[in-house]
């Protein structure tokens, strides 16, 4: 028996079971200093504007233009599919005659005031009708010549402005080409210290749906929506959350001026 | 003889109790902690903890709050003489696929008591392979890879920025400071 006690077998047993409980009080101590919980990445703040773009151009009169001022009108481009056909009255008195180019026998009348597929007839002219799309005018004119056959076209009043309204289909299609991007447009950070002053426009490839965007070699990005750009992660936000976004602003530095790019995004 | 044969199975049997004891889930998060002063976060994963190793899932890699990459599993095991680190399925995001193809496959690192100055891995993905290797002395990654034909044809910019090496391989040597 007391060979038995006397073991080698059991003193080892014994320094195993020794160490054992102190391995479980090591980690037992562990358990109690070492963090529960692990670290997760805060979610973004959204980057919707907390205000909407209201034009007042049209809605608060010039005390100094009495008159019904013509509004410009540059170069004309054949829009869609309308036909003047008829005008009858002036000014914000009277209708038109109007059809579509596809049906041109089904005409329409349409009053001062009234919409036409997605135009509103804002006011009649001597040669022509004034109508009115999200904040635009534009100017349908009959062909006094060929009244039956010309096809009357559609001028889009161009005034300084610098919205630029921009497809959601070319987002989606930059967003399934990534690689894309980096070839229609270069940027670089412009650093300073450890935080970012800006992205630098290095080039913009004519032609493409980058250039379209207004953007020109050496333009600084310095805002987007509001918010002053320190960081990729700044930039990328907008990024991530472009399918939300009805409007992006951007504030560019453009020979040491500042000037606000608004896209729509339709 | 028997004595120090006697000490070294005391000190495996210590060791292997630590391994199998210790609250691997908490030292990872410790782990976490400190990844995020460098802004490293991996966020939404699944954390398990086995006997002599972790395994982390479904995980968001990002980097100052940018998402980087989706893991689908990361699996440490710690034998003490030999430690594996094997990670799967990465998916980069794909802002970055401009510079790089989105998906790897499989990362494989490994270190051993028998070269204790050295960690080697491979790496497979669209890239093609890659065989890493990151000296503990000089603290310095050498990465050699055979790239796949996509890596040539789209990507021949991010070869640039490396060296060409007689048999085809592209290497790339980098001095990592902790």
């Amino acid at each position: 028996m007391n060979k038995l006690l006397n073991s080698s077998f059991l003193t080892m047993l014994q320094t195993l079971l020794a160490l054992l409980v102190i391995a479980k009080i090591i980690s037992f101590i562990a358990s109690v200093l070492l963090p529960e919980k692990g670290v997760e990445l805060i979610a973004n703040k959204s980057l919707t504007p907390n205000y909407h773009r209201v034009d007042f151009k049209n809605m608060i009169e010039n005390p100094q233009q009495k008159k019904r001022v013509v509004p410009k009108v540059s170069q004309g481009m054949n829009l869609t599919n309308m036909v003047l056909k008829g005008l009858f009255g002036k000014g914000r008195e009277g209708f038109i005659i109007i059809a579509l180019k596809v049906s041109s026998n089904k005409t329409s009348i349409i009053s001062v005031g009234e919409n036409y597929s997605g135009y509103r007839l804002k006011s009649i002219l001597s040669d022509g009708a004034v109508f009115e799309k999200n904040v635009q005018e534009y100017i349908l004119r009959i062909d006094s010549k060929k009244i039956d056959t010309k096809t009357a076209y559609i001028e889009e009043v161009k005034e300084e402005s610098n919205t630029v309204k921009v497809q959601r289909s070319n987002i989606t299609h930059y967003q399934k080409n990534p690689e894309a991007i980096w070839k229609d447009i270069g940027i670089n950070e412009i650093k300073n210290g450890n935080t970012i002053d800006g992205f630098r426009v290095t080039y913009v490839r004519k032609g493409s749906k980058m250039d379209m965007l207004g953007l020109k070699k050496g333009d600084i990005i310095i805002k987007a929506n509001n918010k002053e750009l320190h960081s990729y992660k700044d930039a990328f936000d907008i990024y991530n959350q472009i399918n939300t976004l009805n409007t992006i602003s951007i504030v560019i530095k453009r020979d040491n001026n500042e000037k606000e790019l608004v896209y729509e995004i339709d | 003889m028997a004595k120090l044969g006697k000490f070294i199975l005391y000190m495996l049997f210590f060791f292997v109790s630590i391994v199998v004891l210790f609250p691997k889930v908490n030292a990872y998060y410790l782990l976490e902690e400190y990844l995020q002063k460098e802004k490293i976060v991996f966020s939404q994963e699944k954390v398990s903890e086995h006997n002599f190793g972790l395994q982390i899932t479904n995980t968001h890699l990002s980097y100052e709050s940018i998402e980087v990459a989706d893991i689908q599993s990361i699996q440490l095991k710690i034998f003490g003489f030999y430690n594996k680190l094997v990670i799967h399925d990465v998916k980069i995001n794909s802002i970055a696929s401009g510079w790089f193809p989105a998906t790897i496959k499989e990362v494989d690192i490994a270190y051993s008591v028998i070269n204790p100055l050295k960690i080697s891995g491979f790496v497979k993905g669209e890239f093609g392979n890659a065989k890493l290797t990151f000296s503990l002395l000089e603290l310095k990654l050498i990465v050699t890879m055979q790239v796949s034909k996509k890596m040539l044809t789209t990507y021949a910019k991010t070869l640039r920025k490396m060296k060409k090496e007689k048999n085809g391989a592209y290497s790339y040597e980098q001095i990592i400071k902790f």
